[in-house]
This record gives C-alpha cells, structure tokens and sequence, in this order.
C-alpha cells in the first residue's frame, strides 16, 4: 500500500524534505524486501543494480581480505546501503549480511530511470540529496583520515 | 564557439555521461559562456557561489590555502568541469578550493537556479556527480581502515600501489 511504504520512507536521510504526496509517489519505484538473520543481503563481486533502505533491523558490510573478513560497518534503521550500484552498476565491493531480520526498500537503475521520465523533478531532488550526503560522509571521512595522518 | 563544436566536445565530458541527444541542447540552453586571461582568478576559496564551469577551451590551476601557502591541486583542461561541488555542499559552504587561469580559457557556467529549470537532466548530472563522490568515498573509506589497522608506520599512499615514499628518521635527540 502507497501509505505503508511512504510512511517507511518518512524521516529517511534521503527523502528529507519530501512531502507526503511525493513519498507515495516514489514508494511506486521501490520493491520491499526481507532478510532473516545471518542471510546473505548481496555479496563482494556480484553484479549490484539496487540500493536498499534499511527500515528494521540491522546489517554488516563484510569486506574479503588476506586476513580473512574484515567489518567495515554496521548499519541500522533509517540507513542506506549499496548506493554505489545504482549509480555505476560495478560489481558489488563488499558483502552485506543481515545480522537480525530485515526488512528493506530497494530501488533499482531500471525504476530510477523510469522516475526520471515520469517524475523528472522527484528524480532530480532524490539524486541531489544523495549526492549532499555523499558529499557529507566523504568530508568526514576525510577528516577522520587527516586525523589519522597527523597523530 | 559552433554549436557544433560545443557538442562534440560536451560529447566527451564525463560529467555528461548517460545525456541523451536532447539532453546537451537543454543542458546548453541554460548555460552562458565566460572568458578569462591568463593569470586571472576564477574564485577563490570560501567564496559563495553555486555554479559549475565545464572548461572549453585553455587550463586552470586549482589549489587551496594551507597555513597560509598554496597547495596546488590539480591542472584541468578542455572538457573537465569544475565548481560542481558548489551544487551539492550546503549554501553556508563556499567554495572548496581556489581557480586560477593558466592560459587563456574559455567556459561554460550553469548555476543552480537554471539547473533546477531542466530537473530531468539535472537528475542525471547529479547521479554522475554522486558516481564520482561515492568512489572517492570507497578510496577515502579502503585508506581510513587501512590507517586504523596498520597505523601511520606504513603511508597511506600504500595502498594505492604507488611507490613508498621513505618515513622521515626522526634524529636521536640532543
């Protein structure tokens, strides 16, 4: 239902500043998806064409290594994952685990690109906040790497 | 410049990836074009603006201040854009780093306001701007867990399979 999915997506980093009306619309774009604790959500490699909403509980991204697995992060409700595939479909670059049942929002190329025919003015705001939090993560994380350098 | 020209050389601009064959002509329709001599400055750190340049023709220095010396960024040339950052960052944001001329240039500016006039391709600019965020944030990401596990005795440029830069020998002391 229209209701359900956009009340999910309400106070969601990325749909800050939608109203209601539009969190319905672009609820029509996403596909729900569930994973019971310690299922595999996607993994390192395989080809990626989705981003997920986390709505309940809480993953992992697993990256492989010459040491075995190594934690990247956790993730919890309200997050997004695997942004990276929606924007150039590369290979996946880490696994994703649910580490307790999840239950999730996916968009993939094929919907955003249908939403940026039909709803060019959504398409466009969705696109320029993930790009604003983008760019907010990476100032942090470069602050976290200067810190790093300095110490 | 011809249109023509205009559109062959935007057909190379990674910035544009993915803009199919209106797309440039809308993109076009909201830029104005600027001109700068040699030596001249662009913007400059701090400054407000929100507007992109894509570089037609000339080259630019880009750099920043740090303790009160320049630190050159990188040189940019015909078909590569900067500013696009000035469209994502927050307005109390200004500009990330400072442009100047190097020879005689010629742009293409849109801002923000005309941007938001073609959302559809504005959409897919933005997507192209996130690609390029999202794989400095993988770089930024794979170099800050690299420092935490190994520390500073191995420099981060390691990871990047360049050559090790040797680790400055403090002296003994005294």
């Amino acid at each position: 239902m229209d209701t359900d999915v956009a009340d999910a997506l309400d106070g969601l980093d990325l749909f800050k500043g939608f109203s209601y009306p539009e969190l319905k619309v672009v609820g029509r774009y996403l596909v729900r998806l569930s994973k019971k604790q310690g299922e595999v959500v996607f993994s390192e490699g395989e080809p990626g064409t989705y981003m997920l909403f986390l709505l309940a509980g809480r993953l992992s991204i697993v990256k492989a290594g010459g040491h075995g697995e190594r934690l990247l992060c956790r993730e919890g409700r309200g997050r997004m994952v695997g942004e990276m595939a929606l924007l150039d479909q590369e290979p996946r670059s880490a696994t994703c685990v649910a580490d307790t049942e999840c239950a999730m929002l996916a968009l993939n190329v094929e919907a955003l690109n249908r939403m940026a025919d039909e709803y060019p003015l959504l398409a466009y705001r969705l696109m320029s906040s993930l790009a604003k939090i983008l760019s907010r993560r990476l100032r942090r994380t470069s602050g976290m790497l200067v810190e790093f350098m300095e110490n | 410049m011809e249109t023509a020209t205009i559109l062959k050389l935007l057909g190379k601009v990674t910035i544009f990836e993915g803009f199919g064959p209106g797309d440039l002509e809308d993109f076009l329709a909201q830029t104005h074009g600027s001109t700068y001599a040699t030596d001249s400055e662009i913007f400059a750190e701090g400054e407000p603006g929100r507007h992109m340049h894509i570089i037609l023709s000339g080259k630019v220095d880009v750099f920043r201040k740090s303790g009160g010396r320049p630190v050159h960024l990188v040189k940019l040339g015909p078909g590569e854009t900067f500013g696009e950052m000035s469209l994502v960052l927050d307005t109390n944001i200004g500009r990330t780093a400072s442009i100047h001329a190097i020879e005689p240039t010629a742009t293409l500016t849109i801002d923000y306001e005309n941007l938001a006039r073609i959302p559809s391709v504005a959409a897919k600019l933005y997507r192209n701007i996130s690609r390029t965020l999202a794989t400095r944030l993988k770089i930024s990401t794979d170099l800050v867990v690299f420092q935490s596990q190994y520390g500073t005795d191995v420099p981060p440029s390691a990871t990047l399979g360049k050559p090790r830069r040797k680790p400055a020998v403090k002296s003994a002391g005294g």
